[in-house]
C-alpha cells in the first residue's frame, strides 16, 4: 500500500530522535521492539556520528527496521504534506512528506525506502 | 546595463543578494524549524506555512562563509520547481540594479549568481532564482 502527498493517513508512529523527530505510517510497521546495537539507527540521519541509547525502539518492518530513542502511535488522521524538490533526495529518497501532530511538524519517512535507497546520499 | 525589472536586496551575512521582485513573495519571522534527516548542511530544516512546507537555504553555508547565527528572517522565493526561503540578516527593500549581469563563477552555486551588479547600497549579487532551485534539487 503506498500513500501520496496530499493524502490524508490514519495512524503514524511518531519518533524521537535526539532533539529531532520523524515519523513513519504506522501501517508499514509490523512490530516494536527493543533494539540490539547493531540496528540502523535514525539519529544517523542528523549526525552521521550519532550512536543510539541503550534503550532504543526498533521499528521493524518485513523490508526495513529503524532505531529510535522513543515512540508513540499517533491515531487521528493527518494530511502528508508533500517533500519540496529540493529534498526529494534526502536520505536516499526515503521522504515520503511531513504530517503536523501535537503542534509540530514531523518528516514522514518510508522504511523500505530506507533499506534500498533510489538516491543515496 | 541596468534592469527593467526591481529586485528585492537583501544582506546575509557580509554578502549581499538580490532576487527578481516578482519571484520574491513575502519576507517570513523564521520560526523553531524541524530538522529533516539526511539533507545537506545548507538546508537548515522546514516549516509549515500556511499549509506548505518551505524548507530554509542558509546561503551563507552555500556560498563557503558560514556564520554562526540563529537567522530571524527569510525571503520567500517562488519558483516553478518549489518556493524556498533564502536566510536574511537584513531586508533592505527594492532596488534598481546597474552593473554587470554576468555568472559570477562556472562551478556551484555561483553559476547560479549573477553580478557584480550595484544598488543604492552597494554591490548585490542577483541570485537567478529558476536555476538556483533546479541546482538545490539536484544537489539536495
Amino acid at each position: 500500500m503506498t500513500t501520496d502527498a496530499g493524502d490524508v493517513i490514519e495512524g503514524v508512529v511518531l519518533c524521537r530522535v535526539g532533539a529531532d523527530r520523524l515519523a513513519v505510517r504506522a501501517h508499514e510497521v509490523t512490530a516494536f521492539e527493543i533494539a540490539d546495537a547493531a540496528a540502523p539507527y535514525a539519529g544517523r540521519g542528523f549526525d552521521p556520528t550519532a550512536t543510539s541509547p541503550h534503550d532504543a525502539r526498533l521499528l521493524r518492518s518485513p523490508t526495513g527496521s529503524l532505531a529510535v530513542d522513543s515512540l508513540e502511535v499517533h491515531t487521528e488522521r493527518v494530511r502528508l504534506m508533500p517533500v519540496p524538490d529540493v529534498l526529494a533526495r534526502a536520505w536516499g529518497g526515503a521522504l515520503a512528506g511531513f504530517v503536523e501532530a501535537g503542534g509540530a511538524l514531523w518528516p514522514v519517512v518510508t522504511l523500505a525506502r530506507l533499506a534500498n535507497p533510489e538516491h543515496p546520499s | 546595463m541596468a534592469d527593467a525589472h526591481g529586485h528585492l536586496v537583501f544582506a546575509c551575512g557580509s554578502s549581499l543578494y538580490a532576487v527578481p521582485a516578482d519571484t520574491a513573495s513575502e519576507v517570513v519571522n523564521v520560526p523553531t524549524l524541524t530538522r529533516v534527516p539526511g539533507s545537506p548542511p545548507h538546508l537548515l530544516g522546514v516549516f509549515a506555512h500556511r499549509g506548505e512546507v518551505l524548507p530554509v537555504v542558509d546561503l551563507t553555508r552555500l556560498t563557503g562563509h558560514p556564520i554562526d547565527e540563529v537567522f530571524k528572517r527569510a525571503v520567500l522565493v517562488r519558483t516553478p520547481r518549489g518556493a524556498v526561503a533564502l536566510t536574511a540578516t537584513r531586508v533592505l527593500g527594492v532596488s534598481s540594479l546597474e552593473g554587470s549581469f554576468d555568472r559570477l563563477g562556472e562551478t556551484g552555486v555561483h553559476q547560479h549568481l549573477r553580478g557584480p551588479a550595484r544598488a543604492a547600497v552597494g554591490e548585490v549579487a542577483i541570485i537567478d532564482t529558476q536555476t538556483f532551485v533546479e541546482f538545490l534539487a539536484s544537489a539536495g
